[in-house]
């Protein structure tokens, strides 16, 4: 779905008189293969590069170097934009930022009205999209009416209602409250599973890790990590170094592992945990 | 104590129901109380009366003991007084550099511009923004440093009380950590007041001493964390939760192990855990 090959993008500072004076790179040859209907998780802490690579799928930037294939497309050949960017929605941080219209349906009808869809069929779309986000008995309400969660939930069901094979959602959780979270990751994982749209998720919040089937932990522009969320959180040092912690059950079984408690490595769900005391007998 | 909400209660123009209901607590010295509430609780409504922003339509507040919505105090003192930072206020950086547009508070208090700077150079200081980065441009900045950035330009104006709406929101662990030891040290050395409104129940259960808890406009819990957390239910009812580790604790205890539930931190989990293991 998604294939980037040797990437590099550099953020170039001038002064006053247009010499260049220092240039940071922001992705550093970066190597990335996204399978059809793949969960990524992508981890890394402020600044290090995550959301500039997430903008190279959409075609928001293009490459210095290296190439970016989005679905077969190359994101340096101008004519394919439109394509790209209809086949890889990004969801963005702030609710408030995203939705334009003053009644929900509107909003969410607006993506496939631009792409020149025929009006039956977006209002098809519409339903559609909204019922897989759950905000469907919400579609006459005024989008400021909603909480941060359903306003990303109707953000989501826009970009759903123009048919794309993947989304990218760019911190999309950061702002919302636990409830709100939740209600985004379900729908997320709903449309990953039953519609197999491919998910591309940055977040700062490890136990949304959990949902991922493949998570990529990035440092200073490069992928430094890869791997099952088991793999990767079995390795807390490592990721302490990083700037980044593992979820809290996944620490709590580490600190007691530590301490001689045979418990296997990377736990990372409360059922997991769970069959562990029960398998030693202690519950 | 420094403020008393008395009373008070709000209805914005274009609602019917009131968004504030009859509120009232006090803040005192030296304490971080952290407010949590679901998406259109009351929240941010409560703060800006906090800061005399909004005027409640009836109730009052008292700082030091003077009605701050009385026609004789000036609500410019209150202000400079109880410092507010709004959510993601990075965005409202607008100097060419970050040392002018921290100078920018004091100043518009009516501070000379020699007085602006030691306060500012202050400011700086105890967010830990290190002096090279004073006279670069805040857009050149990280998330976090431009957040530590804006929360200095309030700092500046010396508050007593500094409110922060999500202050950690989009800051990566780390940045989460730092910030929120920030806001301890400040507590601790300057004995600031600090009101703290958070959607992350790990960090209340780790930071707060009190928590309140809104509910439609009203104040559901206003207790310590670990009594407020015991209310797993209620507040799971209220589309809140308690903390990971709590939660974790609560369903070991479902299938049979006897363990504390009111555990909130991995230290004490620890503990409770060992304990099954028949050590510890």
């Amino acid at each position: 779905m998604i294939k980037i090959k040797n990437l590099v993008h550099e953020y170039i500072r001038r002064d006053e008189n247009d010499e260049v004076t220092d240039i940071t790179k922001a992705i550093d040859d970066v190597n990335i293969e996204v399978e059809k209907g793949q969960f990524v998780a992508i981890l890394g802490h402020n600044g290090s590069g995550k959301s500039t690579l997430a903008k190279h799928i959409n075609a928001l930037l293009y490459p210095g170097e290296g190439s970016v294939m989005v679905d077969g497309k190359d994101t340096r050949n101008t004519e394919n934009i439109w394509e790209i960017r209809q086949s890889a929605g990004m969801v963005f941080q702030n609710p408030d930022n995203q939705i334009i219209a003053t009644v929900v349906e509107e909003d969410v009808g607006f993506g496939p009205e631009n792409l020149g869809v025929a009006p039956e069929e977006i209002w098809q779309r519409v339903e559609n999209s909204l019922k897989s986000v759950g905000m469907w008995k919400y579609r006459k309400d005024s989008p400021n009416k909603l909480s941060g969660g359903q306003k990303q939930r109707v953000a989501i069901a826009g970009i759903m209602a123009m048919h794309p094979k993947c989304i990218i959602l760019d911190e999309a959780t950061a702002m919302l409250d636990p409830k709100g979270r939740l209600e985004v990751m379900e729908s997320v994982k709903k449309l990953n599973e039953v519609e197999k749209i491919t998910v591309l998720h940055i977040t700062h919040y490890m136990e949304e890790v959990i949902y991922a089937d493949h998570v990529i932990v990035m440092d200073q522009g490069k992928v430094v990590m890869e791997g099952s969320p088991r793999e990767i959180f079995s390795r807390v040092e490592e990721l302490g170094r990083l700037h980044l912690e593992v979820p809290k059950i996944t620490r709590l079984a580490y600190e007691l592992q530590k301490e001689g408690v045979p418990l296997k490595n990377g736990i990372l769900t409360e059922e997991e945990f769970i069959k562990e005391l029960k398998s030693a007998g202690v519950v | 104590m420094r403020m008393i909400v008395d009373h008070i209660s709000y209805t914005y123009k274009e609602n019917k129901k009131p968004t504030i209901q009859d509120v009232s607590f006090e803040i005192k010295e030296k304490e971080i109380l952290t407010i949590i509430g679901q998406t259109g609780s009351g929240k941010s409504t409560l703060i800006q009366q906090m800061n005399g922003l909004l005027r409640p339509d009836t109730g009052t507040i008292y700082y030091h003991g003077k009605d701050v919505f009385d026609k004789d105090y000036h609500l410019r003192d209150l202000r400079s007084k109880v410092g507010l930072v709004f959510q993601y206020p990075e965005y409202q950086l607008f100097e060419s550099d970050v040392f002018s547009d921290v100078c920018f508070g004091p100043k518009n208090q009516g501070m000379s511009k020699k007085q602006a700077e030691l306060k500012a150079f202050a400011a700086l200081r105890m967010v830990g923004v290190p002096e090279e980065l004073f006279y670069v441009s805040p857009f050149e900045l990280s998330g976090g440093q431009k957040r530590r950035v804006a929360i200095a330009g309030v700092l500046a104006m010396e508050p007593e009380i500094l409110i922060l709406d999500e202050p950690a929101a989009g800051l990566d662990p780390q940045g989460r950590k730092e910030l929120l030891s920030m806001l301890v040290k400040l507590k601790e050395e300057k004995n600031m007041s600090i009101v703290l409104v958070s959607h992350s129940m790990d960090d209340v259960a780790e930071y707060a001493e009190r928590v309140m808890v809104l509910r439609d406009g009203k104040i559901a819990y206003l207790d310590t964390p670990k009594n407020v957390f015991s209310h797993k239910e209620e507040l799971e009812a209220m589309g809140l939760s308690v903390p990971q580790i709590t939660h974790l604790m609560y369903s070991v205890r479902a299938a049979g192990g006897m363990v504390d539930v009111n555990c909130h931190t991995i230290a004490e989990a620890k503990e409770a855990i060992l304990k099954l293991y028949g050590r510890g």
